[in-house]
């Protein structure tokens, strides 16, 4: 499974419910107003259909950065087209 | 920030689940009792059926489950369900772990149950694809209107409180009798009411009326052993006031004729013990249109969706219209009922429990 950039950052994007240019490595939660429980989940979810992955609560629990969804997703064998 | 999640709480951390609920909440909360947490958490020495989530020591975040065994759509199999209650997070911790505990229980449950869900709690569930059901409907039965009045919403007129007085006449008090954890198990095909819903074994009515630490309910049956209609009620006094309140908590009869005759019965008996008592009202919260009917039948009245007349919480006493919504979430594939055919009351859940303890 492989994901682009530009399709990661337009997912989290619409998840968060900000501009995709905002969605950046540095980003953490603490960034967005938006970033919430409900768009939390919102973006745990788009992932998890998009990528075909299941995280563990532990994971969804933890994800408190962009940085940490992408390394999540390569846990999960996915390749985010997007060099940490 | 690294989140564990652990399936049940040790309770050899009671002091940290004490400290973070007492600040969550209130210090004399029920559930900062131990013994009290204990029972309704079914906790061994080891664990309680609590989903806790830790950053590395710290305690940020708790699920409680209720498990019980559930029909849902017959009663030839149970699944595993659970009530999910208080469902409290650090604020520090808001975004990811409250999701991971309601991820956590989904998951693991073939049925989940929520009941009294806040506004952001059912954008979350509703997110999750739960069925959503706005007002679990209420039953009441008024014996003195000029006493209820002093407990009313604002704004209810004394005729509305007139109209829902209760007129029936105790006929067949000889027919109740007191339930026994020891009585022959009733005969579950016989109760399509109950064919959604927690399975009220004997062993579930024992350890949630007969053996709570704080209230003392009353289990009462009539008909026969093998389909016997069954209630469940305590009495309470209103804060700040002498004026008991009956208040059913658990009822459900068989689908025959007699079973439901029985239950007519048991639910007149019930009220008429509550008019003795000298209660100025009574109420029965019930999703099952099957037993509504049956409520209404026996004297009973539906206060209306949207205007309620009484308070329901009476600990302190609230004028504010509560209504009680219920959240189910299921498996893939699995059936969505409509909310008259589940059968779920205020002893499901965290709707009947003590404010302090």
């Amino acid at each position: 499974m492989k994901i682009s950039r530009d399709e990661f950052q337009q997912l989290l994007g619409e998840a968060f419910s900000v501009d995709p240019s905002e969605i950046l490595l540095t980003a953490d939660a603490e960034d967005f107003e938006t970033w919430d429980s409900l768009n939390h989940l919102n973006a745990v979810v788009t992932l998890e259909e998009r990528c075909g992955v299941s995280f563990s609560v532990d994971e969804i629990a933890s994800m408190q950065s962009i940085a940490q969804i992408v390394a999540c997703l390569r846990e999960h064998g996915v390749d985010v087209d997007w060099p940490v | 920030m690294s989140v564990r999640v652990l399936p049940r709480f040790p309770m050899d951390r009671w002091a940290d689940m004490k400290a973070f609920l007492a600040a969550a909440y209130r210090p004399d909360i029920a559930l900062c009792n131990r013994e009290f947490f204990s029972w309704y958490f079914r906790a061994d020495e080891a664990h309680a059926d609590m989903l806790t989530a830790w950053d590395g020591d710290r305690l940020v975040g708790s699920l409680g489950y209720l498990v019980d065994s559930v029909f849902w759509g017959t009663s030839g199999q149970t699944v595993e369900g659970a009530w999910l209650v208080n469902w409290t997070i650090d604020p520090a911790y808001r975004r990811g772990v409250g999701v991971s505990l309601i991820l956590a229980a989904t998951r693991r449950f073939a049925v989940v149950f929520g009941i009294g869900a806040r506004v952001e709690n059912l954008r979350i569930v509703g997110r999750l694809g739960w069925s959503v059901y706005d007002r679990i409907p209420r039953y009441l039965a008024i014996f003195d209107p000029a006493a209820a009045a002093a407990l009313a919403l604002p704004d209810v007129p004394p005729s509305d409180l007139e109209a829902a007085r209760f007129r029936e006449v105790s006929s067949e008090p000889e027919v109740i009798r007191a339930w026994r954890p020891d009585d022959p198990g009733p005969l579950w095909e016989r109760y399509p009411a109950l064919f959604y819903g927690t399975v009220r074994s004997a062993s579930y009515l024992r350890w949630r009326y007969l053996d709570h630490p704080t209230f003392r309910y009353v289990v009462v049956a009539a008909g026969s052993s093998e389909e016997p209609a069954i209630a469940a009620y305590r009495i309470e006094t209103a804060a700040g006031s002498d004026v008991p309140v009956g208040r059913v908590i658990e009822f459900f009869h068989s689908g025959s004729p007699a079973g439901r005759a029985a239950g007519v019965t048991l639910a007149r008996e019930v009220a008429c013990r509550f008019q003795a008592a000298g209660c100025a009202f009574a109420d029965f919260v019930a999703s099952s249109a099957d037993f509504g009917v049956t409520f209404e039948r026996a004297g009973w009245v539906s206060e209306r969706g949207g205007q309620p007349l009484l308070p329901s919480r009476l600990q302190p006493v609230e004028r504010t219209a509560l209504i009680l919504n219920l959240e189910v979430g299921t498996h893939a594939g699995m059936a969505r009922p409509a909310l008259g055919d589940l059968h779920v009351t205020r002893g499901d859940g965290d709707a009947d429990r003590p404010v302090t303890a």
